[in-house]
């Protein structure tokens, strides 16, 4: 059975990857593959990716840049295991008021 | 005696013109901190089911907490009350210099009831209180009261916390401003003032800070938090965009991110939206910049039009105001957007919220619900400056169809009617922030922005949602000022008072605390004549549109999609599906004492 995640990448961090508005990836996921890994994957499959959403020299996404999987968020803890059909969202921080 | 608190509440009753000093509940101050926390805890216990919002029975309280004057960021107010706007609690936050001012006068709050025979303002200096006469400054905007105050004072240093010509002609979205720069906006604080004949609240302080329990480890946590701000790392990116821009940088950043709000919530994203950015603002209008007391943030940036027929106008524009005062109403046109919230300003109205009013109103226009003739002859097109000018002073007055206007979405929709209510971008008679409800709420929630704005206590507002928000307004702490984590806040409160909660677990349980007491109060009051609560927690049919334009492109939240963010909303604090917190969450939470009350207002049914 393949395993396979989406990846949901939010506006303007779609930019990233080229686009303006929202961009979904599908990435295979190995058995027992933590986020950090996986967030390492396509930083180094994507320069953009890299540069906006996932520092790789320090190992953690940047500090404007909230995760949620399956609909919960994701503050630090990269070791979470990733699963077949997991909902990844990827979005800027907002603040304002 | 716990450090941090002055001890004492200020209880003023306006009809007979006596005053007392209401002890600190210390099992209170402990189970609910101070700010919001406590002011719903003295609104629950000192008002009967069914005040009215306007009537002599309401309480305006406004309070500070036990770190209140102690960092920078913690120069923060808490207004709460019954809302005339939405029937609900009412409740809304300010900074500046006041709450700290109140603080070294010796009280945590003041309380004011009843109603004065004529128009009155309150002068506190230090133990000596006076109730004073107001005649000539009623019908005054707040920069002329602010002066008028500390000359009669004859103390530049006196602060004031006034309302407007909009508080006075209770409208619903009139709001409570402190040296005519800093909003207690939202949901009618102002109207509940103006009630009272009760035109401002002096304050002059002298005593300085209350003992704290460990000052050495109050002052250390304070010093890293100046410098985690300006520090290398990842707070410094945030802090210099406050000081460089400010909120108005969030313009064209929400647009960006595809969460604008244009032309009444109709698209996410818009290709005018630089005319309204920060950058621009601080190139052609910026004049001066400012900050609450000791906060090394400074996210006021205060601007001017210097040409045209608007000339001379002055505000402090910040994002969520002017993004429904501009982005809203489709007004690409910086000294507009500055016109426009320094009329809402000076006439003490929540920019916000009459911002949502009037882009309903353009769409309705639009639509031929309402006519010209409807709108006293205005032509209220998007983007006419003119047009939304005057409908805001007519709304602020009370002036021809202002008047129906001025009482707020629950007031008027029945009124107006036919189809209307499906783009009233509100939730129970609370107008939406400046975030499109499909986006992701990031502050540290996992739900979307419709969810927040449907849940919220005080209706469809971007903030109290959440345990973090309940805590900032309670402590009180800026949401701005983001030096101090969650953590570090717990720390200062210990630090401040000689507790002892723990991080994240006592964190989260008094945060399910503050949300729950405020769901509890509601519910007491009828959940705004509308329960169960999930009948109330609702999104106009808008909100679920799909969009077509920019970032934002083809995204959509569904009504599947907000149910089950709601109904995991519900779950995640400890409610039923009806939206009704359980007996044993409330119990768990040490609120029993809500049950009763519940229980006659049908929370669990008859």
């Amino acid at each position: 059975m393949t395993n396979e995640v989406k990846i949901e990448i939010l506006p303007w961090l779609s930019r990233a990857l080229g686009k303006k508005s929202k961009v979904t990836l599908t990435e295979r996921v190995r058995k027992g593959e933590s986020l950090k890994s996986l967030l390492e994957r396509i930083a180094l499959k994507h320069d953009g990716f890299g540069a906006m959403i996932y520092d790789i020299e320090r190992g953690s996404p940047y500090d404007t840049v909230v995760i949620f999987v399956n609909n919960q968020s994701i503050s630090g803890d990269l070791k979470l295991k990733i699963k077949n059909g997991d909902r990844i969202i990827i979005t800027p921080f907002y603040s304002g008021g | 005696m716990m450090g941090g608190y002055a001890g004492k509440h200020l209880e003023v009753d306006l009809t007979d013109g006596s005053f007392k000093n209401v002890p600190l509940d210390e099992w209170a101050a402990k189970t609910f901190i101070g700010g919001q926390g406590y002011a719903n805890w003295l609104l629950w216990k000192m008002t009967e089911p069914g005040t009215e919002p306007l009537g002599p029975d309401n309480l305006l309280i406004v309070s500070t907490g036990p770190i209140t004057g102690l960092a920078g960021g913690t120069d923060r107010g808490d207004a709460t009350f019954k809302s005339p706007l939405t029937g609900l609690w009412g409740n809304s936050q300010f900074g500046g210099f006041w709450c700290s001012e109140l603080k070294f006068a010796g009280y945590d709050g003041i309380i004011l009831r009843g109603m004065a025979e004529n128009p009155v303002f309150l002068w506190v200096k230090d133990d000596e209180t006076e109730v004073m006469d107001a005649r000539h400054i009623w019908g005054k905007g707040v920069a002329e009261t602010d002066q008028i105050i500390k000359e009669e004072l004859k103390d530049p240093l006196v602060r004031v916390l006034c309302i407007g010509p909009a508080g006075e002609n209770l409208c619903g979205e009139a709001s409570l401003v402190q040296n005519a720069q800093h909003y207690a906006a939202r949901t009618g604080g102002g109207a509940v003032m103006g009630s009272k004949n009760v035109k401002a609240i002096a304050v002059r302080g002298t005593k300085g800070m209350p003992p704290l329990a460990d000052p050495d480890e109050c002052f250390r946590i304070s010093e890293n938090d100046v410098k985690t701000k300006w520090s290398e790392r990842s707070m410094h990116r945030r802090t210099y965009r406050w000081l460089k821009f400010g909120p108005q940088a969030s313009h064209v950043e929400r647009a960006d991110h595809g969460i604008g709000i244009f032309k009444n919530f109709d698209e996410g994203d818009h290709p005018d939206v630089p005319s309204l950015g920060g950058p621009r603002q601080l190139r052609m209008c910026r004049v001066r910049d400012d900050s609450c007391t000791y906060c090394p943030v400074g996210c006021i940036h205060t601007s001017l039009v210097r040409s045209g027929p608007m000339k001379g106008s002055y505000a402090s524009p910040k994002w969520d105001s002017t993004a429904n005062i501009a982005q809203q109403t489709s007004m690409f046109d910086m000294n507009g957007m500055v016109y426009c919230n320094a009329i809402c300003n000076d006439l003490g109205m929540d920019a916000e919220g009459v911002g949502n009013t009037v882009a309903w109103a353009m769409e309705c226009y639009e639509k031929g619900i309402l006519s010209r003739e409807d709108l006293d002859g205005l032509d209220l097109t998007w983007g006419n400056v003119e047009a939304e000018a005057k409908l805001i002073w007519k709304i602020c007055h009370r002036e021809g169809v202002g008047d129906l206007l001025a009482g707020g979405f629950k007031h008027f929709l029945p009124e107006v009617g036919r189809g209307s209510e499906d783009f009233a971008m509100q939730s129970k008679g609370c107008g939406f922030g400046g975030y499109q409800p499909y986006a992701w709420h990031t502050f540290g929630m996992p739900y979307r922005w419709g969810v927040a704005y449907s849940v919220n206590d005080i209706g469809g507002h971007h903030n109290t949602a959440s345990a973090s928000a309940y805590w900032n307004n309670s402590l009180t702490y800026c949401s701005f000022a983001t030096g101090l984590n969650d953590r570090k806040k717990l720390d200062l409160l210990n630090a401040a008072t000689g507790y002892d909660l723990t991080y994240p677990e006592d964190w989260n349980r008094y945060g399910l605390r503050f949300i729950l007491f405020a769901r509890a109060y509601n519910i007491r009051e009828g959940y705004g004549g509308v329960m169960p609560p999930s009948e109330a927690d609702v999104l106009p049919k808008k909100a679920f549109k799909k969009f077509t334009y920019g970032a934002a492109e083809g995204e959509q939240m569904t009504v599947e999609d907000w149910l089950e963010g709601r109904l995991r909303w519900y779950k995640d604090h400890g409610c039923d599906e009806r939206g009704v917190p359980t007996k044993d969450a409330l119990r768990d939470l040490g609120l029993e004492f809500t049950i009763d009350e519940m229980e006659k207002a049908g929370a669990w049914g008859t």
